[in-house]
């Protein structure tokens, strides 16, 4: 099955879960969730998330001057994306419950 | 942010993303382009070689292709939708990623990038001679004839190469069109430029029987009468060069077939012409008419005259056959026009002239 259809509806929910505990600039994100096993997630999903994902208010972000090498921009999750990541978690919960289930029941029929 | 150094394939991707962003809002396009630029310089920072355009395509997919990712993860609309029909766009796309599976498509991929700077720098050459010729006007082969003007020419090319380079290192960033116009003008240039390049006007010495004067004093020379060391006309006199071939001249009248006594086509004998187009207009008796010789037959008047369109080649006139045939190319034939030939330069079959082939 292909990883990539199924990360495009829950690369949000990834996304502020990587975030929840750390901030993290874009690059540093990408590795943390390739680093989780999400190998198949493309550069610019994850750029265009984070970028998204502020915009709606899920994040914030500050400027990190960088001796070497570009300055990062960071990214810190916010109340409103807590609030995201707590409803989202909870849909997806459901959601892989009745996944398990149905492919379970076709298993045992 | 730090952008990659102007001129890197990393910056060369950044502005094709660019380009492809270019219908969104600055302040959206540009952190979003920010935030590629810190991407590519954290990828460049890991990877020990210089990148390659096909390094990064491997590692991010094509520009275009990051930057509609771009726009779909992060919630913008598609881009506006281009006079390609879309059926014909999934026939490119299918093409295009068949063609990426291919290793040896991929490593010429890798490849063409290295030309680049060659091509520029021939565009800019190429770019000169066409304003060169437009502007003076009669420019031929790969440089202007004349010492100065080939200099202001050189200088005038550098110049269009800088910019020529110049303008190569920017144009990645000057959106679809931008891009499209740059490649079309290249092409155009180059066309052109490689016409005027490859035009001559200089001698032909292409073929042992096309070899005839064109410019200098000879040019509008219709016949050639040789005069001996006693200033008396040599009839039926034949011209040769150093290397044995009959000298034609450009503006000839019409080549009229001589008859050696032995049967033979005599070759070359004036007065004697190129055959030309009915355009060159020749009056009867403008040439002289030759007289008869040993070994060679009169003229045959002109009105049954035919011009061949194929000169037959005969065997050399050789010293021993028939010594009337040749004069020779030293000038010391005698009046009597039954000229010794020299046997060092002896005009030989190759030198038989094709009417047909020439001009």
């Amino acid at each position: 099955m292909d990883t990539t259809q199924l990360l495009k509806g829950v690369l949000d929910l990834a996304v502020l879960a990587v975030i929840r505990d750390a901030d993290g600039y874009g690059y540093d994100v990408l590795r943390r969730l390739r680093g989780s096993g999400l190998a198949d997630v493309g550069d610019a999903s994850v750029y265009g998330t984070l970028r998204r994902l502020y915009q709606a208010g899920c994040l914030t972000s500050y400027v990190v001057p960088s001796e070497e090498g570009p300055h990062r921009k960071y990214y810190g999750i916010t109340d409103a994306g807590r609030l995201q990541l707590a409803e989202s978690t909870k849909i997806w919960a459901g959601f892989a419950r009745t996944m398990d289930d149905l492919l379970r029941g076709e298993a045992v029929a | 942010m730090t952008a990659p150094t102007v001129g890197t394939e990393a910056d060369r991707y950044l502005q094709r993303v660019r380009a492809a962003l270019a219908d969104l809002p600055d302040d959206e396009r540009n952190e979003l382009i920010d935030d590629l630029s810190a991407h590519l310089a954290d990828i460049d920072a890991e990877t020990p070689d210089t990148l390659t355009e096909a390094a990064l395509v491997e590692r991010l997919g094509r520009p275009e292709a990051y930057a509609a990712e771009l726009r779909i993860s992060a919630g913008l609309g598609p881009a506006p939708d281009t006079a390609v029909p879309k059926k014909v766009r999934t026939l490119i796309d299918r093409a295009r990623t068949r063609l990426d599976g291919m290793p040896a498509y991929r490593r010429f991929r890798a490849f063409l990038p290295e030309l680049r700077p060659g091509w520029w720098v021939l565009r800019g050459y190429f770019a000169a001679v066409v304003l060169t010729a437009m502007l003076w006007g009669n420019f031929r082969g790969p440089l202007p004839d004349g010492g100065s003007e080939t200099v202001v020419f050189l200088l005038f090319a550098a110049a269009a190469a800088y910019g020529s380079v110049w303008l190569g290192r920017r144009s990645d960033g000057f959106g679809r069109w931008g891009r499209r116009a740059v490649l079309a003008g290249g092409l155009f240039v180059g066309f052109v430029g490689l016409g005027i390049v490859m035009s001559t006007s200089g001698p032909n010495y292409g073929g042992q029987a096309d070899y005839y004067y064109s410019g200098g004093p000879l040019e509008s020379a219709t016949d050639l009468r040789v005069y001996g060391p006693d200033g008396q006309l040599i009839r039926d006199a034949q011209v040769f060069d150093q290397h044995g071939n009959p000298i034609l001249l450009p503006s000839s009248c019409e080549y009229v077939p001589r008859t050696r006594a032995d049967g033979g086509v005599a070759e070359n004998v004036y007065p004697r012409s190129l055959n030309q187009p009915p355009s060159v207009y020749c009056e009867d008796g403008s040439a002289p008419v030759a007289e008869r010789l040993p070994g060679l037959l009169p003229a045959p008047p002109t009105d049954v005259v035919e011009t061949p369109t194929e000169a037959t080649p005969t065997a050399p006139p050789t010293g021993t056959t028939s010594p009337s045939v040749g004069a020779t190319p030293s000038g010391t034939a005698t009046p009597s026009g039954a000229a010794t030939p020299s046997g060092t330069v002896p005009p030989t079959a190759s030198a038989t002239p094709s009417p047909s082939r020439s001009r």
